[in-house]
């Protein structure tokens, strides 16, 4: 199996302006890489949070998520485009997997938004998805707050 | 720098491409889509590769004159000239058209026109005069202009003008000048009577890139490729060369004809550049008729003398022999084979030229003195030189004296009572002065030509008697001639002598030649006069010699125009000593190339490579034709004949006209023409001997005496039966016409 680069949400303190992936924080180490199940938690992470139409290869690539929390909106508008983005996110991930090949482990089955709450005071939210790979495996992935 | 533009297109191949690489030496990274791994790897250096392989794509364009011409602007001509700079050549910059105007002047006047008055032909396309210095002309220079009553309404000069700029929208059709410089308080107004010609636009990549394969051969005038390439690089005037060398069945200067049994060997070594370049209209020569001209040719081929008024009349014979008597071993031959018999002298071939110019003249005087008066009629006196002791056995030649030309041998020498020199003749006689005569002019000569003529061996002197007053020379002189320049004299367009003195002749201050006839002696055609009829304006005749017909069209020719002959006894020398004008076309830059072929530093050593003008056939010919039935306006004519006259000048001299091409190309070109009845080209090739041949037809403009004009070539004068003969084909023909030799008749 390949490695791809491990990249994950930025810290709340750390986010600047549209940033929200870095390559985390390990001793002794820039980066990591990654394979199986990670790898695949990595790719469905980045393609969530990233702002649709800022990739230069592909304006579809990306959700409208990160949009949806740092516009001027009220919560029930959010709940709806995050769980839109989660489904985006889902299918656009299964459809690389098949044009990649993608083994089981690393093949994206379902992803289901499980737990979203929005701070009506600020910008800020918390969000549990759950991802599950062809293999059956379930990973609950706990996106950063951003606020 | 030049623009890179980066598509889509662009970035998806270099996308496909750097997948493909690290793929192949990364095989346990993953660079699918949606990974991290391809966002940085591939993603982010798509563009930057995209960028840097256009370029690199744009930078192998740019070193490859194959793709650079399929592709075209000003980066691309940049590029261009770029590459091919590296084989030192250099794109054609243009040429600026030529011609003549005529000022017209409200009364006679001396005028300088300046190097920066301008002449608007339109307020854009302003001409200059053609000269590094400014030009003087004298009121004589004017020439009277009538009305229908015979009387003066202005007079007109001629001033030749050259254009600012370069480019073709220069070479004007005749007409009206819109303004000028006001150099003079009487000029009135200015236009142009003939058509510019001799502009060209700079040279487009296209012509460049076509020159090129030929340009990058060696840069010598060693072979017919290189010829033509250093030829066009080195000017502009040269639009394309004809080399005709070694095996060529035009080549003839290489030819020697042994005079004995006739046995005809080409030698080789000799190569004709034929030049087809841009024709430089109405170029006036002036010239001193029955004055000496000077032989163009390198080297001394004419024995004159002075005491002898006409060699043709000695009974003297091409093979004859001159035998030289004081030649000097290493110099001179003793005797010379003649090769040509000519009124003002014999000539010997180039092969056995003489070796140098001979009388060797010590000094000249002009107050010579013999005759009776003297104290003996065998005496030269002089105040202005003295004699001496040491001047005994050089010689004295008297020239220019009513009846006392000739050479002695100084026997004795005197200082008192005055100062004079004793004169011999080749045999030891005494000179014999019976009339006194002073003021004469007379050469003291270190070496003379010591020479008779026969065909008496081993003595040859039965034809001219052994004398002393031979002249090797370049010297040329005929009665009733001048000799042309050297150099390709195309379309004579007027010869005439500005003259309103004579009573017979003078028609608005000029006597005009206007009829050009061929070169037989006392043969007769009409409009030509019969001996002994009076002269008459509009008859006067012209002829022209070309003496070196396998040199014509060359900075050699060596070509007479003769004015005068025929005519009533008395009249044989009415023109001599008058100025003749003689207008021409003739090749544009055409002194130049010459003189580049031709010097030391450029020439071939081992052998002789000179350029020459093409002959010129000009072509003329009244177009009738029908308009369409759907027509809708009328045709043009003025623009049709400007059209037809390029589209003869331009055709490609390798491919040969035809009529038929000049109806498809006015059916082409003018939709107005419904109908054109079968067209009938008359056509006239100016012969490398002078002549020239008339030659009709309805089919291929070609050089074939099969198409001689029968309304000429019943005189066999007029026709060229083996125009192998003089090297003409139609390989170095060129076909001419203007605008004045094309008629449209509707019918």
């Amino acid at each position: 199996m390949a490695y791809d680069i491990h990249i994950e949400g930025v810290p709340e303190d750390e986010v600047i302006n549209e940033k929200f992936l870095w390559f985390g924080e390990f001793e002794d180490k820039d980066m990591l890489a990654v394979q199986g199940v990670q790898k695949m938690v990595d790719r469905y992470l980045k393609c969530l949070m990233t702002p649709a139409g800022t990739d230069i290869s592909d304006p579809d690539y990306g959700t409208a998520m990160m949009s949806a929390f740092l516009g001027n909106l009220d919560p029930a508008s959010i709940r709806q485009m995050v769980t839109l983005a989660v489904v985006q996110a889902e299918e656009r991930i299964r459809r690389y997997d098949v044009i990649n090949g993608a083994p089981e482990d690393e093949r994206l089955s379902s992803a289901v938004l499980e737990s979203l709450e929005v701070d009506n005071t600020s910008v800020g939210f918390e969000m549990t998805v759950l991802l599950q790979n062809a293999a059956g495996t379930t990973v609950r992935v706990q996106l950063p707050s951003v606020g | 720098m030049a623009e890179i533009t980066i598509v889509e297109q662009d970035r998806l191949d270099a996308e496909n491409l750097l997948e493909q690489f690290l793929g192949d030496n990364m095989p346990d990274a993953d660079l699918g889509r949606g990974s991290a791994m391809r966002d940085f790897a591939i993603t982010a250096m798509s563009l930057v590769y995209a960028f840097l392989r256009k370029e690199s794509d744009l930078t192998r364009q740019r070193q490859s004159l194959l793709l650079l011409g399929e592709d075209e602007g000003d980066e691309v001509d940049d590029a261009v000239d770029e590459i091919l700079s590296n084989w030192f050549l250099e794109r054609k910059t243009g040429r600026k058209s030529r011609g003549v105007v005529t000022v017209y002047f409200s009364q006679l006047t001396d005028v300088t026109v300046r190097r920066n008055d301008i002449f608007y032909k339109t307020n854009t396309l302003p001409f200059v005069i053609d000269s590094d210095e400014d030009l003087a002309y004298g009121s004589d220079d004017m020439v009277p202009v009538t009305d229908t009553t015979g009387a003066v309404t202005e007079y007109a000069l001629r001033v030749p003008v050259i254009a600012a700029e370069v480019g073709a929208n220069y070479d004007i059709e005749p007409g009206p000048f819109v303004n000028f410089t006001k150099f003079s308080p009487y000029a009135t107004r200015v236009e142009n009577t003939t058509t510019f010609s001799g502009a060209a636009s700079t040279e487009s990549t296209e012509e460049m890139l076509d020159r090129a394969p030929t340009a990058i051969s060696t840069r010598d005038l060693n072979s017919p490729r290189s010829i033509d390439s250093v030829l066009k690089e080195e000017f502009t005037d040269v639009d394309d060369v004809t080399v005709v060398g070694y095996g060529d069945t035009e080549m003839m200067r290489d030819l020697i004809v042994e005079e004995a049994t006739g046995l005809r060997i080409h030698a080789g070594g000799y190569t004709d550049s034929f030049l087809r370049s841009p024709i430089t209209e109405s170029e006036e020569f002036t010239g001193v008729i029955a004055s000496e001209f000077t032989d163009p040719r390198a080297g001394y081929y004419v024995l004159r003398d002075d005491t002898i008024s006409d060699f043709t009349t000695l009974g003297i014979s091409v093979g004859d022999i001159l035998r030289i008597y004081d030649n000097l071993p290493g110099s001179e031959a003793a005797e010379y084979v003649l090769h040509e018999i000519t009124p003002y002298g014999v000539m010997v071939p180039r092969r056995s030229q003489f070796p140098l110019e001979l009388p060797e003249v010590e000094d000249s005087y002009d107050d010579g003195e013999v005759g009776p008066s003297t104290g003996a009629t065998d005496r030269l006196v002089s105040t202005l030189y003295t004699f001496t002791a040491a001047d005994v056995g050089k010689w004295i030649r008297i020239k220019d004296s009513t009846g006392s030309d000739g050479t002695w041998l100084i026997d004795a020498v005197a200082t008192a009572p005055n100062n004079w020199a004793d004169l011999v003749d080749a045999d030891g006689n005494p000179a014999a002065f019976a009339a006194d005569e002073t003021g004469l002019t007379w050469d003291l000569c270190t070496r003379v030509v010591e020479y008779s003529i026969g065909n008496n061996a081993s003595s040859y002197d039965n034809l001219v008697s052994r004398r002393l007053s031979g002249r090797f020379t370049k010297s040329i002189q005929r009665y009733g001639r001048v000799l042309l320049p050297a150099k390709p004299i195309y379309r004579i367009t007027d010869v005439y002598i500005e003259d309103s003195t004579d009573p017979d002749l003078s028609v608005s201050g000029r006597i005009t030649f206007p009829n050009r006839v061929n070169l037989a002696e006392g043969a007769l055609e009409e409009p030509r006069p019969n001996p002994g009829d009076p002269l008459d304006p509009a008859l006067l005749q012209y002829r022209v010699f070309g003496h070196n017909p396998n040199e014509s069209f060359s900075g050699w020719q060596l070509m007479e125009l003769q004015v005068n002959w025929d005519v009533p006894s008395g009249e044989e020398n009415r023109f001599d000593g008058k100025t003749l004008h003689v207008v021409y076309d003739t090749l544009s830059g055409y002194d130049s190339v010459w003189a580049y072929m031709v010097s030391t530093n450029r020439r071939i050593t081992c052998g002789s490579v000179i350029p020459r003008g093409l002959y010129p056939v000009y072509v003329n010919m009244n177009i009738r034709y029908k308009l369409a039935k759907m027509a809708t306006d009328t045709l043009d004519e003025d623009a049709a004949t400007t059209a037809l006259v390029a589209f003869i000048n331009d055709f490609d001299t390798q491919e040969d006209l035809d009529v038929s091409d000049i109806a498809a190309f006015l059916r082409a070109n003018y939709d107005v023409i419904g109908y054109i009845e079968p067209i009938t080209a008359y056509y006239e090739l100016l012969s490398p001997d002078g002549r020239v041949i008339y030659y009709k037809t309805t089919d291929q403009i070609i050089i074939d005496p099969d198409k001689h004009d029968p309304g000429y070539s019943g005189y066999d004068y007029n026709r060229l039966d083996d125009p192998a003969e003089y090297g003409v084909s139609d390989n170095t023909v060129r076909y001419l016409t203007a605008s004045d030799l094309i008629t449209f008749e509707a019918i």
